[in-house]
């Protein structure tokens, strides 16, 4: 193990709210550490992702929390900001720098932005000059997957219901009702075949991750702690994701370092900003063959007790909403919570170890800005 | 061969940029680069190579033809200003490199088109107060 997870904490994920950035991220901060039986005191080294804030994200969530004069990272990697704080934090603890360290996430996303889906595309760029927006990118893998292997317009939309009621049981998700398959197939189109409902709305919300050292873990640990067995972040590459991504190289490097496979994995949090990108993970993070997404959809392996590697037990993305600095850490949350078994009604038999993918975008000529994979095991 | 800068007739007129298509022949083709060092060709021309990391300067404009093949389409009825829904996306294989770009069609629906043989054409893209401007676009071959 690298480094272990001790505690976990967010706030409820929302509309646009009048609390402040620092607010959240330091609520975040707090229940994180109270859920690793630590105090404040204890945090040596501090990780800040957010993408939308103001500079020194990091120093304003920490005024909240008291904490004086620990070294502070803030990043800015897209959506994976938070997961790259929680790789940083986890960098610092291998090296031996620190022997506790707190990764936040924050964003305020709802109230910069619209509350749809989120289509930020520089309009400088040769596909934003297209009228290419993000949804429109996951429509066309979608299509292509369509008219390629034959997976249907109600494969996505039983993602999109999978998740949003997932997050119908989820206290802190955004979206507290499911819609119904039919409100799902019969929502708006925003770039076909992707609906409404297939597309994750922004949030403002706030997460964080309490990390520790082996040693640390051992004297410190009240028995919950959460093992990391590797921690990968790639960058992203020249091209069009539709014909690859770097989540394939990304996961397997995560896995071999981890010295596990796909087939060990038992819960998945993957980067479902779309319920096609959910779909395309399947494949690309090694659970099915290529072309076969469908296959292991409507077999329902997906699903919590399905039989494979249940995905996005607590909302994903489409249901919890995206706050996108703080997604990385509540991913990491929602996978320490089956692992420990305190999932309740969202828990996955025997959940052992569980994979945490998310992808980062925006530059649009790179097929992502970066993508990171982390496996945990208890 | 490829085709240098100034041996190209690019069209300029509206055009949002003025270095992606031109003609050759009559016919108007997209522009992309070439990678002098390795061969490495894509449109829109890279600002610097990404297999062998040659600069912009080692990047030569190279007509991708007026030809290509739809693999993917999307109608997308939610855009952001000033592009105004709705409008079918496809990315095209031309010239051994891919394009989006957005495809004039009277066909609905995105399936029909995928495997469809595409030419490029240029026209209205989008208004910037009242001033039109211009893109590459596809347009299906019937
Ligand atoms: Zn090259």
């Amino acid at each position: 193990m690298s480094a272990f997870v001790l505690g976990v904490g967010q706030v409820p994920f929302t509309g646009p709210t009048r609390v402040e950035m620092g607010d959240l991220g330091g609520a975040a901060a707090r229940a994180a550490v109270a859920d690793a039986g630590l105090t404040l005191a204890d945090i040596q080294m501090a990780a800040v992702g957010s993408v939308y804030e103001h500079p020194s994200v990091g120093q304003r969530v920490l005024l909240r929390l008291g904490i004086n004069g620990v070294p502070l990272v803030n990043v800015e990697n897209a959506c994976t900001s938070g997961s790259t704080a929680i790789i940083e934090a986890i960098r610092w603890i291998e090296s031996g720098e620190a022997d506790v360290a707190i990764a936040i996430g924050v964003d305020k996303m709802a109230s910069h932005y619209s509350s749809g889906p989120i289509d930020l595309v520089d309009a400088d760029d040769m596909f934003g000059a297209q009228g290419l927006t993000v949804p429109a990118m996951f429509g066309l893998l979608a299509e292509k997957h369509m008219s390629e292997f034959g997976s249907t317009r109600e494969d996505f939309a039983q993602i999109a219901l999978k998740n949003r009621t997932y997050a119908a049981s989820n206290p802190y998700a955004r979206f507290q009702k499911a819609p119904t398959l039919e409100e799902i197939l019969g929502a708006p189109n925003i770039a076909t075949p992707l609906g409404k409902f297939d597309c994750c709305a922004n949030a403002d919300g706030a997460a964080a991750v309490v990390l520790a050292s082996e040693s640390f873990a051992r004297t410190h640990g009240d028995g919950r702690q959460i093992g990391i067995l590797s921690a990968v972040l790639g960058g992203g590459h020249l091209g069009d994701r539709l014909f690859d991504d770097p989540m394939t190289p990304v996961s397997r490097r995560a896995y071999e370092r981890a010295g596990v496979g796909p087939e060990d994995i038992d819960v998945v949090e993957c980067h479902d900003n779309f319920s096609v990108a959910e779909f395309e993970a399947y494949e690309r993070l090694g659970f099915c063959a290529p072309g076969e997404a469908q296959l292991y959809l409507r077999e329902g392996k997906s699903k919590i007790g399905g039989g494979g590697a249940a995905f996005n037990t607590n909302g994903g993305l489409l249901g919890r909403g995206h706050p996108a600095g703080a997604t990385g850490c509540v991913q990491v949350a929602s996978v320490v919570a089956q692992l420990r078994g305190e999932a309740g009604a969202l828990q996955h038999p025997g959940a052992k170890t569980a994979l945490v993918h998310t992808s980062g975008g925006g530059v649009m000529e790179l097929q992502s800005n970066a993508t990171t994979a982390i496996v945990l095991s208890r | 061969m490829t085709k240098t800068m100034s041996e190209l007739s690019y069209v300029t007129d509206r055009m949002f940029r003025p270095d992606v298509v031109a003609v050759v022949d009559g016919a108007e083709v997209l522009v992309g680069g070439e990678c002098e060092q390795c061969g490495d060709v894509r449109f829109p021309r890279a600002l610097a190579c990404p297999v062998c990391n040659a600069a912009a300067e080692s990047i030569h404009p190279r007509s991708l033809g007026s030809e290509g093949v739809i693999v993917a389409a999307s109608r997308v009825d939610r855009a952001i200003p000033p592009f105004v829904p709705p409008f079918m996306l496809a990315y095209v294989e031309i010239g051994g490199a891919r394009a989006l770009g957005q495809v004039e069609t009277d066909e609905g629906e995105p399936a029909v088109l995928i495997g469809r043989s595409c030419r490029v054409i240029t026209g209205e893209n989008y208004r910037v107060n009242e001033e039109s401007v211009h893109s590459f676009r596809f347009e299906v071959n019937k």
